[in-house]
């Protein structure tokens, strides 16, 4: 991967040769975590492509290898922006994409150059790429690789769908790439690719002026006698129209790294070709899936309903046989039927406050009179409300004005809201997701006692504890470190490289146990097994989270890991929106994270893989480190 | 807590069917007798009211609309619960439609609390030139589920304040004539209203 004696153009310049040695190192790495997750049918097209590649009869294999690579972190990045683009249906080159995925290159000489070299953060230097185990800490590769200190070429989901538009407007394959020694290559983004930093821009400007790249000789656009150049010439016309452009721009090839030379037009037609073929054998084998997990998750409903008369023979009248009886505890972890879900979380949650019948009345009238006299908090009412607001708002349920549920809703809220002041605690973000799923399944007053008790486990009950156990918050996670890094080495590495601990997200997910981020569906059967297995579920389904978006955790930028993390993805959600046009179907219930295709049928398929490495004895280890007093 | 209760019972009513019958229409309609030709999904779970006087006695409708979230089986748990009356619609002029009223009706018998009192409506009997399912057949139909039938046009205001009011007054006598206790109590509290159809335990709690 990396040869470096290359083109003659670009091996006269010792430090080109270095950031491109950098520059493959890195997306080597990307490869290799690439790799699981692809399906075959399009690594075999990917293979292919690379053979044929690499059996033209005049290529230049290192520069081959450099054009190929940057597809992978694109599809490593953001998968289905190629997928965007075949979904516009216009020929465009895969390179043109790649293109933008090595479009913070020049910056990276400039990084070389600059005087700020020692400045840079830590975070930003290259891993090394074959230490793909956690027990590599972060300090020791910082060292290896000292002295190439080099960005990572970072690409975000958004800088690619902005990027999008001028794909199709003028990225398309052209064989005629010309380029001219210092020009700025800001300026070659269109004005729409304005998502760039401006740290990067600034080093742009820095690398053309004090470094040029080497010029290949112009070519003139030859007659459009194939289908990328025929799209070319349409592109370019329709960008001659717009006239945003200059002349210089409109030979910029945008088809492939900047520091490369340009590639002959029928190399870039085949590659164009292709990598039309694998983007249909990869929508076919996404299809095929789709179907496949449709398929099953009808299956399983069917499975589900058909089993209720065993549920209510065999644990309805005595629930704890589940924790006696595998047999019954593998249907329980099937899923609970919907009509019987209320009752058995009830049961499984049970009651060891040992709470009175008559708790959620009288501290609803507690709180009702507090209120009356003007004496409840304020703060917590308005938390209360805004809590109420936000959650299930697709389903309506709770909304303020017409929400059918709202006044059950805000009745739990304010009853649970006076039971915790008496220990001091106020209202607490996310116990109205809680209560929103307790009530949907558990009528009044019941769901009053169940959400007291579920809440009274120590996990969450350190989540909403407050400041007085911050220690036992920490030492969740530092379990939950510890956890990923031995069920996820890669993407812990990448999240120690970044700086990203679960303070940034395991809040999130847990305080509303996974109400904003999961589907409703989804996150009803996780809630089953929940209140059956106890806290330690709660981490093992986190770590299932973390298995169904690892594709998308291998970024090297945080502020792109965090976004992901947040369900801010915008590529994600155009593709996801452009999706579900296409199959009509409701899935939209307002989870954060269904834009990343995560389902019930995805979350169980990696719930059902850590069957192989989880231990209950490895939680109750942890817990005994962590947290020896419970 | 409201001193003079608007009404003496309340009755939580549902609309099932396919997506597309004119579920929304006839709630519509019957609510606030309007109509509106264009197509508007329902977002999430919808609800309207109307109070009505049956026998001297004012009953307040909670008629439960959804956008096909029954679809979400954890839904369906609080979407039935507490049902007293149901709605079964189909469209005349969609056969599929009709087809698929056999789905529902076992959805309910597996969801709803039992004895639920239902009603088998075919909307949009205006739409002559179009129609598919004939009224015979839907009256086949209703006659093997044991229940009644009717067609409705929310568009020409036919049949729908009577397919709602025959529902409410079934329900009434068999809920509130029969047991006078259960509906009285509930009328002072609006509050806890939404619970008449509940357990006996957990209807009869007065803050």
């Amino acid at each position: 991967m990396s040869s470096d004696e290359g083109h003659p153009q670009v091996s006269n310049t010792v430090e080109i040769a270095a950031i491109r040695s950098e520059v493959s190192n890195a997306f080597s790495m990307e490869d290799d975590s690439d790799g699981e997750q692809f399906d075959i049918d399009s690594f075999r097209a990917r293979r292919q492509a690379e053979l044929e590649a690499t059996a033209e009869p005049e290529p230049d294999e290192s520069y081959m290898e450099q054009a190929q690579s940057p597809k992978y972190i694109i599809r490593n990045s953001a998968d289905l922006v190629v997928q965007e683009a075949a979904v516009t249906s216009q020929p465009v080159s895969p390179f043109a994409v790649a293109y933008n995925g090595t479009d913070s290159e020049p910056p990276l000489s400039a990084k070389l150059h600059s005087a700020s070299l020692e400045d840079q953060p830590k975070e930003y230097q290259n891993p090394e790429p074959h230490s793909p185990y956690p027990h590599v800490r972060t300090t020791s590769i910082n060292e290896q690789d000292e002295g190439v200190e080099v960005d990572m070429p970072s690409q975000s989901f958004e800088d690619i769908s902005l990027e999008e538009g001028d794909v199709g407007e003028e990225g398309v394959a052209t064989p005629n790439s010309a380029r001219t020694p210092g020009s700025g290559f800001g300026d070659t983004h269109s004005p729409r690719s304005a998502g760039f930093s401006t740290h990067q821009q600034a080093s742009s400007v820095a690398a053309a002026t004090s470094h040029p790249l080497p010029v290949s000789n112009p070519v003139p656009p030859s007659g459009a006698t194939d289908v990328s150049g025929q799209a070319f010439d349409a592109q370019f016309k329709r960008s001659k129209k717009a006239g945003g452009r200059s002349a210089l721009q409109k030979m910029v090839s945008r088809t492939r790294p900047t520091h490369l030379p340009p590639k002959p037009k029928e190399e870039d037609v085949k590659h164009l070709k292709v990598w039309e073929e694998m983007m249909k054998k990869s929508r076919y084998a996404e299809e095929k899936r789709r179907q496949e997990l449709k398929r099953r998750r009808e299956a399983h409903e069917k499975e589900v309903e058909e089993s209720i008369p065993r549920w209510q023979q065999e644990i309805v009248p005595d629930w704890r046989r589940v924790m006696r009886e595998p047999a019954l505890r593998a249907l329980w972890w099937r899923g609970i039927p919907p009509k019987l879900r209320g009752q058995l979380w009830e049961k499984a949650v049970g009651n060891p406050l040992q709470m009175g019948k008559d708790a959620f009345k009288s501290c609803l009238a507690r709180g009702q009179r507090a209120i009356a006299r003007g004496t409840f908090p304020q703060e917590s009412l308005d938390q209360m409300e805004a809590d109420m607001d936000s959650t299930l708002p697709a389903l309506h349920l709770f909304h303020r004005e017409s929400g059918v549920m709202r006044q059950d809703l805000q009745e739990l809220m304010i009853a649970w809201t006076v039971a915790r002041s008496d220990e001091a605690l106020g209202y607490t973000m996310g116990a109205a997701r809680i209560g929103a799923m307790l009530l949907i399944n558990i009528p009044l007053p019941h769901t009053f006692l169940t959400m007291r008790n579920l809440l009274e486990r120590h996990c969450l009950r350190s989540l909403y504890g407050g400041p007085a156990v911050k220690q036992d918050v920490e030492a969740y996670y530092r379990i939950f470190d510890t956890l990923l890094a031995d069920s996820l080495p890669k993407v812990y590495f990448n999240f120690k490289q970044h700086h990203i601990s679960p303070v940034e997200y395991l809040p999130d997910w847990l305080i509303p146990m996974f109400m904003d981020h999961l589907p409703f569906e989804a996150c009803a059967r996780l809630w089953d097994i929940i209140v059956l297995e106890g806290d330690s579920f709660l981490f093992r389904a986190a770590l299932a989270i973390f298995g169904v978006l690892e594709a998308r955790l291998f970024f090297p930028d945080r502020g792109e890991l965090m976004q992901v993390l947040r369900g801010e993805s915008k590529a994600a959600a155009e593709v996801a929106k452009r999706a579900a046009g296409g199959a009509a179907e409701i899935i939209d219930l307002g989870a954060r994270y269904e834009v990343y295709g995560l389902d019930e049928g995805t979350l169980w398929e990696r719930i059902e893989a850590s069957e192989e490495w989880w231990r209950e004895s490895t939680w109750s280890r942890l817990i005994q480190r962590e947290l020896p007093d419970i | 807590m409201p001193a003079a209760p608007h009404y003496d019972f309340l009755i939580k009513l549902l609309l099932i069917g396919d997506s597309g019958v004119g579920k929304s229409c006839l709630l519509l309609r019957f609510c606030d007798d309007a109509w509106t030709p264009s197509f508007i999904t329902t977002i999430g779970i919808d609800f309207k009211i109307r109070t009505i006087e049956l026998d001297g006695k004012r009953i307040k409708l909670q008629i439960w609309d959804t956008a096909g979230q029954e679809r979400f089986r954890t839904i369906t748990t609080a979407y039935y619960r507490g049902a007293m009356g149901i709605l079964l619609i189909y469209d005349v002029t969609d056969e599929k439609s009709f087809n698929n009223i056999r789905t529902w009706h076992s959805n309910i018998e597996q969801h709803a609390s039992e004895g639920v009192n239902k009603i088998l409506i075919g909307n949009k009997s205006d739409w002559l030139d179009k129609r598919q399912v004939s009224k015979e057949q839907g009256q086949a139909l209703a006659e093997e589920f044991g229940i009644r039938f009717m067609e409705t046009s929310a568009k020409v205001n036919e049949g729908v304040e009577d397919a709602f009011f025959t529902l409410a007054r079934d329900i009434k006598t068999r809920l509130i004539d029969s047991n006078p206790d259960a509906g009285a109590s509930q009328g002072k509290s609006q509050d806890n209203s939404i619970k008449v159809g509940a357990p006996p335990a957990a209807g009869t709690s007065c803050c």
